[in-house]
């Protein structure tokens, strides 16, 4: 399957890594704020959008605008991310184009659903927290990233 | 040499002026600290370097070199810390002060600092206690943990079977 893997430089994409394992084997293409981390993933296919947040709002539709290209350009079978405003996009775009989008909230948040979580889970096919106590209709608990 | 992050994203001057204030007391440190591409603060001590957005080839240099790491609590710093065994230090960045979006980062400490993964410093005091701790063998407790290198087998077999339901559709 191809298989569309996004995340926030940062915090979000060291944690998606750390479930690499999950996707080995089908087609990928990894997609981050910071053109140099493709060398985190060396020998994949890697591109980078342009990062924004809440608090730059010019900034996510510019970063809108390339995820959608990106998505409706590939076609991918699943899109998997773990945050941040970017990633919420991602799933917004997934669900507009027909795509199944995996949301993995960030373990970072361990009182309460991340506000772009609760967003991405009207989008999403299937959202999961890293908290047992979180857990809900919309956001199942699998595990976490640390161990 | 302490390495001292502050993450990508927004700029973190309270703990800046904190390393400033420290890197007066142990002076035969050197400092390195890394700042976002916002923050416009200066420092007065001559034993630190400030260095602006790293790409990971050179993020991972200082890191690897460092005797110890001072970071915000970006879960990429505190993930890559202990998965290499490295000591760290957390300061929390607090929304109260405007230095992030929310108080994740307050929580995330707690949780850390329950499963006793983490040193956390709140002040310039706490910074001074837990390096007196490590560099002068002062008394208390350091933490030093390791992790591995992968998320939970759980997690990844959930992800593994839900890409395989997917396939079948």
């Amino acid at each position: 399957m191809k298989i569309i893997v996004i995340a926030s430089a940062g915090g979000h994409w060291t944690q998606l890594l750390r479930m690499k394992s999950a996707w080995a084997g089908h087609e990928v293409l990894y997609v981050s704020t910071k053109a140099s981390f493709s060398t985190f993933v060396p020998g994949e296919r890697f591109v980078s959008v342009r990062d924004s947040s809440r608090w730059d709002k010019i900034g996510l539709m510019i970063t809108f605008k390339e995820i959608f290209k990106i998505i409706f350009r590939e076609k991918p079978d699943i899109v998997i991310t773990t945050g941040a405003a970017p990633g919420v996009m991602a799933m917004v775009v997934s669900k507009f184009l027909g795509r199944k989008a995996i949301w993995i909230d960030s373990i970072a948040n361990v009182e309460q659903i991340s506000m772009s979580g609760k967003i991405a889970s009207y989008f999403a096919w299937k959202c999961y927290t890293q908290w047992p106590e979180l857990k809900n209709e919309r956001f199942k608990y699998a595990g976490n990233v640390l161990k | 040499m302490i390495f001292v992050t502050t993450g990508t994203q927004l700029p973190f001057d309270r703990l800046i002026e904190v390393i400033d204030k420290l890197a007066e007391a142990f002076s035969d440190e050197s400092f390195i600290v890394q700042i976002s591409n916002y923050d416009t603060v200066q420092v007065k001590s001559q034993n630190i370097k400030l260095v602006g957005f790293l790409e990971p080839e050179e993020f991972n240099q200082y890191f690897d070199s460092a005797d110890l790491i001072i970071g915000h609590a970006g879960m990429g710093t505190i993930l890559k810390a202990l998965e290499d065994g490295k000591a760290l230090v957390v300061f929390p960045r607090k929304a109260s002060l405007v230095e992030h979006r929310n108080d994740h980062q307050m929580a995330t400490v707690g949780w850390l600092k329950r499963l006793k993964l983490i040193n956390v410093a709140e002040n310039y005091e706490d910074l001074v206690r837990l390096l007196s701790i490590r560099f002068e063998n002062g008394e208390g407790e350091f933490i030093a943990e390791r992790i591995g290198a992968t998320a939970s087998e759980s997690l990844i077999k959930e992800l593994k079977q839900v890409l395989f339901e997917a396939e079948l559709d």
